[in-house]
């Protein structure tokens, strides 16, 4: 009984959190037909019409090579600020520390439309609008919070015998940084790097007013923008949200430990 | 060669003084241990000397020349941690390799080195592995081997044997004594374990409070204690001791009389080691309270009735008192300690014609 | 160590030199801005706090305040609720746990955008799954959910609490972890049952990481944006505006960068007094343990 009881609650977890993806996966494989009967059905045909079009027509690659190219460079140039960041922070007792981590962490609650003023004037002042730098650089800015704050976490629990002893092996700080800390916390490090990518992958806001010009457009401003003159296209629409999604589903089922474990972290220590 | 000045080494961490005013000279080829209780300063003077601190005062040379502005890396000094501290994303060959890489040693030379340490420590076959694969023993090796792969002019150990058990750290002692014979280096041991610190040490230099007690010999520390703490801190069982004061040139309460060849001198405190009272089998005012046998010794403790003192005796081969029997002791005059003040006040027995001398200080 | 100090301040450098250009300085700009009558037609007038005084008299930014407060506190009780009782389920131990903990994830770690476009489809006038749930055959009884106030209010609520409840329930699962078992085994011999286990162990102990998380999810909550933008743009009739949402309206389809800069900052002032008071609680009740 007790353990009936369990399943179907595990069940209905597993239903309300991926119930609606379900819904657009089934929708992405039917048929122009299928899609409009009324009532809706569940089942699909196992058609690949949607993502024919949404690939050909609507040229879905084109906004996905758009994303990863602004998510894997923020990625890149976050964790590598970063990390150089956190070591001092985590590690050393230089003056100003926790008002440095104050503030860092201060950034990251800024309201997007705080900034976004500021920010699209600078860029339209370096004609850096509707380039990958153009957004590039805000994204580094809104992840570097979060990446500071897990990396740091993390480093600050190695042992300080580890870094001591490098330093009497003949490391200066940089060295220690590049030759010890990165090898040895290399899954924090790659715990934050998910992290970052995951939220410049899905970021709109800033997309969607510095990225006007479509050929420069990211995946979210593409979907949000979908076009449809009198109808919604409801069947090229799921295909390019489940195309949207994959690449960060099949990170959350094979990393989950890890992007919990980077959520978490911080938050739990302080 | 190489050798180590610490001229009135001062080292405040906010309002508390680690380390206050230290002097102290190493010779080349030394190899001195800094002994004392947790928080003595110890591991601080170390951290101070291998630049990973800053002192508050005073200066740090070595080979005369003041090291207090160089790095780590510049004053060309090994470490062994307690924890051992190995690198545990690298091998073995590749921690060994570290320092010598980082020094920027040419690649046949680093591999020469690795080759010749890790046969000298035995780890030829570890060479492969990682950290983690290795036991206590084996890591405390390679720790050593990271540390001797350059030819460091200072060694210092930080607590090297304390993560291991017993019987292995008086193995890795055994070793570290034969590597210091072969190898000849002078080196800085912390340690507060006071065998360690007795059987390996030229020089010992306790520690206590951030000061130093006293620095000599070996037999030097344990046979004339400079100081109430070193006679306390070394020893075991600990020095017997008890106040009183001296009347012409003699020592007598608790039930025991000694002759001490002094000018009358009131507020002092004697001590006497345990294997340095006889007992005596005949009613005392000493009562035996518990019976202690560690193999090779046997120890009573024993208690003055009324007077609060507990002392430790060590038991002759043949006779074993029972508890709750009154029992007397006598001292070995020559081995009696007097200390005023903390400090120890030092005098002579005239030992040719057996009687007391002139007092002297 | 003055060497060390300068490397490690050099190390800083490149953080904070991003973080001082595009998210400081923009702040202040932000800030200047608001006091500013700033159209590309009428130039930039200084005009004090002439902005924030229409914002407070201004009909439509009412409404929309109101419906930003209303979002924000129903939004993290409902996600809290929700977080609580997932955190409690992917607590347990059963085979094919870490799937299941994947798949709660799965409405975190999606595109908001997208999320959005879903909730949207599902909640269509003709096509959608939640009609067909509730009508059935029925096709004359298909509500266009989206085109009412209430009902456009609760499903930009609901799809809220959908898609963040799994970060609640990331940061209350830590908390959970970190409450030792003896905990329990001594309430099991003190005689306490599942239910008070739950009331007096697990709830009071939890605390702390559920205070972390509605200050999180409050926060953020101020924040919302995408969700509006795809599934109501405002409507119908500004009953789903959201402040930030508001502020890019003003901002940028009517170029009233003061007005929207005054709407933003707004928004920055409410997201900082929830932090310093959330931060107080929680440091307050760390210090007492």
């Amino acid at each position: 009984m007790k353990r009936v009881a369990q399943v179907l609650v595990i069940a209905l977890v597993v239903l309300f959190s991926v119930g609606p993806f379900a819904w657009i996966l089934l929708a992405s494989f039917k048929t122009p037909a299928s899609i409009v009967e009324r009532p809706p059905t569940f089942l699909p045909e196992g058609s690949l019409t949607f993502y024919q079009t949404a690939l050909d027509e609507h040229d879905l690659l084109h906004y996905a090579g758009n994303s990863a190219l602004v998510a894997g460079s923020t990625t890149v140039i976050a964790i590598l600020f970063g990390t150089l960041a956190a070591y001092p922070l985590a590690r050393t007792r230089i003056r100003g520390r926790r008002v440095l981590l104050a503030v860092i962490l201060a950034a990251s609650m800024f309201p997007q439309i705080a900034i976004v003023g500021g920010v699209y004037r600078l860029l339209l002042a370096m004609g850096l609008l509707n380039t990958y730098p153009g957004l590039i650089l805000p994204y580094t800015a809104l992840t570097l919070p979060l990446a500071i704050w897990i990396l740091a976490s993390f480093f600050k629990e190695l042992p300080v015998e580890l870094e001591e002893s490098a330093r009497v092996d003949g490391c200066g700080m940089w060295t220690t940084v590049w030759r010890i800390f990165v090898p040895v916390a290399a899954p924090g490090i790659f715990t934050a790097a998910i992290l970052v990518f995951i939220y410049s992958w899905n970021e709109f806001f800033f997309a969607l007013l510095i990225m006007t010009d479509p050929a420069v457009q990211t995946l979210p401003v593409g979907i949000a923008k979908f076009p449809g003159e009198y109808t919604v296209p409801w069947g090229e629409l799921s295909a390019a949200a489940v195309i949207a999604t994959l690449p960060i589903v099949i990170l959350v089922l094979f990393l989950q430990r890890r992007i919990i474990s980077g959520l978490t972290a911080g938050a739990v220590k302080g | 060669m190489s050798t180590l000045d610490l001229n009135g080494l001062t080292k405040d961490f906010g309002v508390t003084r680690a380390l206050d005013d230290i002097h102290l000279r190493v010779g080349d080829g030394d190899f001195c241990v800094l002994l004392g209780p947790s928080g003595c300063g110890k591991s601080t003077a170390l951290r101070c000397i291998a630049g990973l601190e800053q002192p508050t005062a005073g200066e740090i040379r070595m080979d005369g020349v003041c090291v207090n502005d160089q790095t780590p890396k510049e004053r060309g000094v090994a470490m062994v941690f307690q924890s051992y501290a190995l690198y545990p994303h690298m091998t073995v060959r590749e921690n060994l390799a570290f320092p010598l890489k980082m020094a920027g040693r040419p690649k046949d030379e680093i591999g020469a080195r690795v080759g010749e340490v890790s046969s000298l420590l035995r780890i030829d076959e570890l060479l492969g592995r990682r950290p983690r694969e290795l036991s206590g023993g084996q890591r405390q090796r390679v720790a050593i081997g990271r540390a001797i792969v350059r030819n460091p002019r200072l060694f210092l150990f930080d607590e090297p044997l304390s993560n291991l058990d017993a019987r292995l750290r008086n193995e890795m002692r055994l070793e570290i004594a034969a590597l210091h014979r072969r190898l000849q280096n002078t080196v800085i041991y912390v340690t507060h374990d006071q065998i360690e610190a007795l059987t390996l040490g030229k020089t010992i230099v306790v520690m206590n409070q951030g000061r130093i007690e006293q620095i000599g010999a070996p037999e030097e520390i344990y046979n004339r204690p400079a100081s109430r703490f070193v006679a306390g801190f070394v020893g075991m069982p600990p020095m017997n001791f008890a106040p009183g004061s001296i009347r012409s040139g003699v020592f007598e309460a608790y039930g025991l009389r000694t002759v001490i060849p002094l000018d009358d001198l009131p507020g002092v405190e004697i001590g006497i080691r345990p294997e340095d009272l006889r007992i005596r089998d005949e009613p005392g005012p000493w009562e035996v309270a518990l019976i202690e046998d560690l193999g090779s010794d046997r120890y009573a403790h024993i208690e003055l009735k009324d007077g609060g003192l507990r002392w430790a005796v060590r038991l002759p081969r043949d006779w074993t008192p029972g508890i709750g029997v009154r029992v007397a002791i006598n001292p070995d005059d020559r081995k009696v300690h007097v200390f005023r003040n903390g400090r120890r006040v030092d005098f002579r027995h005239d030992q040719d014609t057996g009687v007391p001398g002139s007092a002297g200080v | 160590m003055t060497g060390e100090r300068r490397t490690a301040y050099s190390f800083l450098t490149p953080s904070l030199l991003i973080l001082g250009v595009f998210a400081l300085a923009p702040i202040v700009s932000a800030f200047v801005t608001s006091l500013h009558r700033d159209t590309p037609f009428a130039g930039r007038v200084f005009i004090g706090l002439e902005n924030y005084r229409v914002l407070l008299s201004d009909s439509v930014a009412r409404g929309t305040i109101g419906f930003t407060l209303v979002f924000v506190a129903v939004s993290t009780m409902l996600e809290l609720l929700v977080g609580l009782g997932l955190a409690l389920v992917i607590h347990q131990r059963f085979c094919g746990r870490g799937l299941v903990r994947a798949a709660v994830l799965i409405p975190w770690a999606i595109p908001t955008v997208v999320a959005a476009v879903m909730w949207k489809y599902m909640l269509n006038d003709q096509y959608g799954v939640v009609n067909m749930l509730i009508h059935g055959n029925d096709l004359t009884s298909y509500t266009a959910w989206l085109a009412d106030a209430t009902w456009a209010r609760l499903a930009i609520i609901g799809a809220d609490v959908w898609k963040t409840s799994s970060f609640a329930a990331l940061l209350i699962l830590a908390g959970l972890q970190s409450i030792p078992g003896d905990l329990y085994d001594a309430a099991r011999i003190d005689g306490a049952g599942a239910w008070k286990q739950f009331w007096r162990v697990t709830l009071p102990l939890l605390r702390p990481a559920i205070l972390l998380a509605a200050l999180f999810r409050v926060m953020d909550a101020f924040r919302v944006f995408d969700l509006v933008y795809v599934m109501t743009q405002g409507a119908p009739g500004g009953a789903t505006n959201v402040l930030q949402f508001y502020g890019y309206q003003k901002m940028f389809p009517e170029q009233q960068f003061g007005y929207g800069s005054a709407i933003s900052i707004l928004v920055f002032l409410l997201i900082a007094v929830t932090a310093y008071f959330a931060i107080r609680t929680i440091s307050a009740r760390v210090f007492e343990s």
